[in-house]
């Protein structure tokens, strides 16, 4: 044996203490307490484990709560912990996969509500023709109901979309009687205007006689300029005569028929001013607008300004009445 | 000669080289004598099972590293002292007088005991009990060391840490508080 060890020597002569030797004596008559069988049992058991071989040590278990009497912390292999701590992969829990009833109808309900949105978003949608005719619609409930049709375009978009509702398809149908009635409108007035453009001189039936009348060759008409840019058409004359209402509608003023009245009066002076560029037909025509309007001195003055510039362009009878008097 | 080494040690370097009967009988030497000096000085008997247990797991734990030294019972006394202080400092709370009282008197009594005189011999052991549990921790320690285990000075300075005049002066102070008790 290398290892040294201590000796076994009796314990040191110490001169015994005072007393000490009765206190011995009655010492050793006290209940000699031992500890229990399974404490006992405890740690062997433990001394056991602790020889067990090293490809298989042990730990020792440390206690957290109370413990209680004769209760040991039995070691447990670390083999036995390892595999506890590591959880297998098999004994690991698995995601819970969902029902087959559930991935079915949560695919139904995004196939209903794509369907939908798509619906939505197709009628909400307006025709082509739709911009054009909302905005310039005669039709009042017409216009209303594109109004409000264009002031809640997502109104729609929150309707089930499999249920296309009979008030939409109203509107629908409105809107598209609108367009056309605009769309004829619009043709007969262009063609209204082109039919004035070509024929400038197309004067009522009196003027036409006095010019069937006259020498073709001493009156050239000049080339019809433009039609004017849509100028504010003057209120309606009480009793305006076929003339009149001819060449306002010949001079497009159709367009302007359904203007406010509130710029009538403003419309009706421009519409009367003396315009260099005015043919003798349409100065005429102001004049008799002047005369109309009850303007008698400036209509009288421009009609001899007109004589004079004139000589030869037939006048009308009432115009030539009304440049005889005194 | 092999007659003056420790035979706990050998028992002890045995039970390291995997000859488990060594430590049975070397638990069986020192189990009593361990057990009543952690009773006696902790009076708490569930405490006393904890530190019982932990002693003879350090015992168990340092197998491979046990240095020869000193006396085996020194060296688990030490160990049962240590965690004993360690115990203390973390202010675990003792059992009050009457339950240390109610677990010692609860030990069996020797047969040896006659009824006649067990009354007197019962009074001045209880005496005993209760002087040794009013001595200061320092000097408990101490006399118990002394008494049950029959530690020299040095043995006990070595265990508690203390020096050689230090314990005879506790032994002193001891022994006197307990001849006066007795006295009364």
């Amino acid at each position: 044996m290398t290892t040294p060890l201590p000796p076994n020597d009796p314990p040191s002569a110490d001169e015994p203490l005072p007393g000490e030797a009765e206190l011995a004596a009655l010492y050793r008559e006290l209940p000699r307490s031992e500890p229990s069988p399974a404490l006992d049992a405890a740690v062997l058991r433990a001394a056991a484990a602790a020889l067990a071989p090293s490809g298989d040590p042990t730990v020792t278990e440390r206690r957290k709560g109370p413990r209680e009497p004769g209760d040991w912390v039995h070691p447990k292999p670390v083999s036995t912990v390892t595999a506890k701590a590591i959880p297998s992969i098999d004994g690991a829990p698995r995601r819970r996969r969902a029902p087959p009833w559930l991935i079915t109808l949560g695919s139904a309900a995004s196939l209903v509500l794509v369907a939908g949105l798509a619906w939505q978003l197709r009628e909400s949608s307006p025709p082509p023709s739709a911009p054009v005719a909302a905005p310039e619609a005669t039709t009042p409930a017409t216009s209303d109901m594109a109004s409000r049709e264009a002031a809640t375009p997502l109104a729609g978009t929150t309707a089930p979309a499999a249920q296309p509702t009979p008030r939409l398809a109203d509107q629908r149908a409105a809107l598209q009687a609108a367009a056309a009635k605009k769309m004829k409108q619009d043709s007969a007035v262009q063609s209204a205007r082109r039919a004035a453009a070509a024929k400038p001189m197309a004067a009522p039936p009196p003027l036409a006689e006095v010019a069937a009348a006259a020498p073709q060759v001493q009156y050239a008409p000049p080339p019809p300029p433009p039609p004017p840019p849509a100028p504010p058409a003057p209120p309606a004359p009480p009793a305006p005569p076929q003339e009149v209402s001819a060449n306002a509608a010949a001079s497009g003023m159709l367009d302007q028929a359904d203007q406010p009245a509130a710029s009538s009066a403003a419309a009706g002076e421009q519409a009367t001013a003396a315009r260099p560029g005015d043919t003798p037909a349409q100065e005429l025509d102001k004049i008799r607008q002047l005369f109309a309007q009850g303007q008698h001195d400036e209509a009288l003055q421009r009609l001899r300004a007109f004589r004079q510039a004139h000589p030869q362009w037939p006048l009308p009878a009432e115009l030539q009445a009304q440049l005889q008097e005194p | 000669m092999d007659a003056a080494v420790d035979p706990d040690a050998l028992l002890m370097l045995a039970y390291a080289r995997g000859d488990l009967a060594a430590f049975e009988a070397l638990y069986a030497r020192h189990r009593g004598m361990l057990y009543r000096f952690l009773l006696r000085s902790v009076r708490d008997p569930h405490r006393t099972d904890e530190l019982f247990q932990e002693t003879w797991s350090r015992v168990i734990g340092a197998r491979e590293r046990y240095q020869p030294q000193a006396k085996f019972s020194t060296w688990l006394l030490q160990i049962a002292h240590n965690l004993m202080i360690d115990g203390t400092r973390r202010q675990r709370p003792m059992a009050d007088g009457d339950e240390a009282e109610l677990a010692l008197a609860n030990l069996a009594t020797p047969e040896r005991e006659q009824p006649d005189h067990a009354l007197s011999a019962f009074e001045r052991r209880r005496n005993l009990q209760l002087a040794i549990e009013q001595l200061p921790d320092e000097q408990r320690t101490a006399v118990l060391l002394r008494l049950e285990q029959e530690l020299s000075l040095e043995e006990i300075a070595v265990v508690t840490g203390a020096g050689r005049e230090t314990v005879k002066s506790r032994l002193r102070y001891a022994m006197n508080r307990l001849r006066e008790v007795l006295s009364e």
